[in-house]
């Protein structure tokens, strides 16, 4: 009786152990595929006749994706493209052939392409493993900005980029000694001009940072957002450069700021006031700077606050560098979810898409 | 054969395991060594800048996000850098060329940066 009882026992943890072989895998693979974005789903197919896209077409999602531009992680490469994401941007690499590499692969099967941004200010360059170019601070002449812009603006079309970050036109570099052009708000704004003429002369979209200015004078050591007063020099490069109708894309700045604009104690690029001032002037790509950062993260509650306050502001592009294709994903649902409640005013997501997709050279319906 | 006892051991090692992927895939995160490594670093986070013969300090949330973006990432330098009359003690270079900026962090920025998410 005993052994028979005993047998049994035996028997039931032979079948529990076989269910948790099963489940354990099963479970495995998922967590896994989720790692990898697998789960994430399909965005419908575009249909693009004559280079003309119909907004109707697209989902809300799909619109939203557009309005998000994402590190080019190669290995993330298949949910990023699912997602039908705005852009890719793109961190140093060993050699030009990876640039190209890496390009291809993300714009191959794309009806609406990826921007591809990266960051070439010269001291900041992430091609200096095999290409220099000359800091801003050593540029004096707006013959030599022009030039600099043309040799790098034909060096980022020749490896598919679309959008340059930069120049910076902040004024005084206290903390890198290199990052801005010398000189008083008038010669930084000639200087700039000159060398966003040359950049956009080679069809690559320049991007004047950090709207509203005195990023490059704020020594914080410390893990929040840090603020500061905006004089009327300060705006002075941003003003001109719009007045002039050069510049294509502005990028703002996290500092919460105070004076001649007023962000309201918010980080300038989740401020509606900050943004809807300057597209009163403006009708260029207003994008935000990465939103990723930890002291932007920090200053929210939680992180579906920070994306529908950044959202909400009105910005037409979002800088969202979370490796995370998940994360990227359910930033995108959260957003769907606001405009679907009326939190959002789907409009508003419309008006910047048909900015985003003109810049990308369609016709808009 | 294997005895019952061990098949029943087996089957709570399995359990566990299958628990511990049920919560990865709801996102649960559990505190990993680095992150104990953070807290229990007694120093204060460090981020240096450098281009040419100037260096200053810039916050770790930057710092963070320049780092990750480095082609050259997390190189050992164990160093004393002099900067404004301190002396400040570094363990890690991130650089992509040294004719562009430079960045030397201590381990606690560099926990700091890791735990948050950053590619350093």
């Amino acid at each position: 009786m005993k052994k028979k009882r005993g047998g049994k026992k035996s028997l039931v943890a032979l079948y529990v152990l076989i269910f948790l072989l099963c489940l354990n895998l099963a479970l495995g693979t998922l967590v896994v595929a989720k790692s990898r974005g697998l789960l994430i789903p399909r965005q419908p197919e575009l249909v693009i006749v004559d280079n003309t896209i119909d907004l109707k077409q697209l989902t809300l999602e799909q619109k939203i994706a557009q309005m998000v531009i994402v590190l080019g992680v190669q290995y993330y490469s298949e949910p990023l493209k699912k997602m039908q994401l705005g852009g890719i941007h793109l961190h140093a690499m060993q050699g030009e052939e990876q640039f190209q590499e890496i390009v291809g692969h993300f714009q191959e099967g794309m009806k609406i392409p990826f921007f591809v941004t990266v960051d070439l200010e010269g001291c900041v360059n992430p091609f200096a493993n095999f290409i220099k170019f000359s800091a801003v601070s050593e540029i004096n002449e707006l013959g030599q900005a022009f030039e600099k812009g043309k040799k790098e603006g034909q060096f980022l079309d020749n490896l598919g980029v679309s959008i340059n970050f930069a120049p910076v036109v902040d004024l005084n570099d206290e903390i890198w000694n290199c990052r801005s052009f010398p000189g008083d708000s008038k010669m930084v704004t000639e200087l700039a001009n000159a060398y966003i003429l040359g950049m956009q002369d080679e069809g690559i979209i320049a991007t004047a940072k950090h709207y509203p200015g005195k990023t490059l004078v704020i020594k914080d050591p410390h893990n929040y957002l840090a603020a500061a007063e905006i004089t009327e020099d300060d705006l002075y490069p941003y003003e001109q450069l719009v007045e002039k109708e050069t510049v294509k894309a502005i990028m703002v700045s996290h500092l919460i700021t105070y004076g001649k604009v007023n962000s309201e104690g918010k980080p300038s690029d989740a401020s509606k006031r900050i943004i809807n001032e300057l597209r009163e002037k403006f009708d260029g790509l207003i994008i935000t700077d990465e939103i990723n950062m930890l002291g932007m993260k920090n200053f929210y509650s939680d992180l579906d606050t920070m994306y529908l306050e950044v959202f909400k502001a009105g910005p037409d592009i979002i800088l969202n560098f979370n490796k995370d294709p998940n994360e990227i994903h359910r930033m995108i649902r959260i957003v769907a979810g606001a405009v679907e409640q009326g939190e959002i005013d789907e409009s508003r997501i419309d008006t910047s898409v048909r900015r985003i997709l003109e810049a990308k050279g369609f016709k808009v319906e | 054969m294997v005895s019952s006892k061990t098949i029943i051991t087996i089957n709570i090692a399995l359990g566990i395991t299958a628990f511990i992927l049920v919560l990865s895939l709801l996102g649960v995160t559990i505190p990993s060594v680095g992150n104990a490594l953070y807290v229990l670093d007694p120093n204060e986070a460090v981020c240096i800048t450098n281009y040419k013969d100037n260096y200053n300090l810039i916050s770790t949330d930057l710092c963070c996000t320049e780092l990750q973006q480095q082609l050259v990432k997390g190189e050992e330098s164990n160093q004393v850098i002099n900067m404004n009359n301190q002396k400040i003690s570094v363990n890690k270079h991130y650089y992509t060329s040294t004719n562009t900026i430079n960045y030397f962090i201590n381990n606690k920025a560099y926990h700091y940066c890791k735990n948050n998410g950053f590619l350093v």
